[in-house]
């Protein structure tokens, strides 16, 4: 079975959010210092603002579902050849 | 090794609820043990029950899902049988110094080399959200519906009277604290303990007019006060907060070792 991952990207970085994991607690949302994240209709979280992104980490340190990671590392780009 | 690397990530979604503290604290745990870079194949995960117990579900190494209050007693036989072995412990408060509050002091007495994680919610929440010994006082309880009469227990202050060999305090909104301090305690020689005080916003929570996760998070962390600060309070100032941070640590023979010891020594005598 595929698993559904949502990526928003900011350039190299990005957040990864795994709906199936989310469980619509809010701490993400609240916990977020730039107003990135909220929860769409069916309850899960979304990336509505990621271009305010810091990639800070909070939201990863703090979601208990392990719904949403950071990637802030530089994204090796594959070779052009 | 990443640490979604030492979990069992098909397990996921698990079972706690919305908000639940434990997966914060499930979370740093994974994050430690892949920090110190073990070997899953040399690390066991003990459970006792409890929300808190299943948290040895989640992880992709040898676990036990104990009986209710002897995750303690399983691990020390599990230390004693496989001394090489890398053994953390999982426990609800009621867990561990409730139903089990005999074993835990006595495995902090003996000192045996294992980390115990104490996910410390306050309250029996797997069961319904009954009254525990670390309930504080006037706080309600689906037992105790007027307000508790009684007095908790201080977990960090047992677990150093009893004789563990390294105790820190955090909560579940300290992440980084988490992962520093249960790394500290598996490099320790000796029985660690790490209490984290953290929210059950299903019970706990929706008892105490706490419902919303991210607001028991910020009044837990309000309520706590870093040891660096604690000296310097007045007995006043100190009423009704909590001391966190690494408060404990003393070097003691450890029993597993001491044991093989005199193993050795009885063959060299015959
Ligand atoms: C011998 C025995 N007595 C009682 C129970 C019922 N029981 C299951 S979990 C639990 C308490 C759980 O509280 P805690 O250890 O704090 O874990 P939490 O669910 O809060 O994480 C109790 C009393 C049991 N399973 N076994
Ligand atoms: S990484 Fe920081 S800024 Fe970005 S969404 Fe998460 S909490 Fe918000
Ligand atoms: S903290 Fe995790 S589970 Fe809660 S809303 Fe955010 S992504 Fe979903
Ligand atoms: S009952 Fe409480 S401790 Fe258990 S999973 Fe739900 S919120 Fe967490
Ligand atoms: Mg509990």
């Amino acid at each position: 079975m595929e698993i559904a991952v949502n990526r928003y990207e900011q350039g190299n970085f990005f957040l990864a959010i795994e709906p199936r994991r989310c469980k619509g607690c809010g701490v993400c949302v609240q916990s977020c210092p730039q107003g990135v994240l909220a929860l769409n209709g069916e309850g899960k979280v979304e990336a509505k603002e990621i271009a305010r992104c810091v990639f800070c980490g909070i939201c990863e340190q703090r979601c208990p579902d392990f719904a949403i990671s950071v990637y802030k590392e530089r994204i090796i780009q594959p070779s052009l050849v | 090794m990443e640490f979604q690397e030492y979990l069992r990530v098909e397990r996921l979604p698990h079972v706690w609820c919305p908000g639940c503290g434990h997966g914060m604290i499930t979370h740093a745990l994974a994050c430690a043990l892949a920090e110190l870079e073990l070997d899953p194949r040399q690390t066991a995960v003990i459970g006792g029950i409890g929300c808190s117990g299943r948290a040895a579900f989640l992880f992709d190494m040898d676990a036990m899902h104990t009986t209710h209050g002897c995750a303690v007693v399983f691990a020390t036989g599990l230390k004693l049988v496989r001394p090489t072995l890398t053994v953390v412990l999982t426990l609800g408060d009621g867990d561990a110094i409730g139903i089990g509050g005999n074993h835990f002091i006595h495995a902090c007495r003996r000192n045996v080399d294992l980390t115990a994680i104490i996910y410390n919610n306050s309250i029996y929440g797997q069961t319904g959200g009954q009254v525990a010994p670390t309930t504080p006082v006037h706080r309600k309880s689906t037992t105790s519906p007027y307000g508790n009469l009684e007095h908790p227990f201080d977990i960090a202050r047992l677990a150093i009277a009893a004789g563990a060999t390294y105790v820190a305090r955090t909560t579940s909104f300290d992440f980084p604290d988490m992962i520093k301090y249960i790394k500290r305690g598996i490099a320790h020689k000796g029985f660690s303990v790490i209490e984290v005080l953290t929210h059950c916003p299903t019970y706990y929570g929706r008892l105490n007019d706490l419902r919303d996760p991210y607001e028991m998070l910020h009044t837990m962390k309000e309520q706590t006060v870093p040891i660096e600060e604690w000296a310097q309070l007045t007995e006043e100032e100190r009423e009704g907060k909590i001391v966190i941070g690494e408060l404990h640590r003393q070097e003691r023979p450890e029993f597993v070792e001491s044991y093989y010891e005199l193993i050795a020594q009885m063959r060299d005598g015959h």
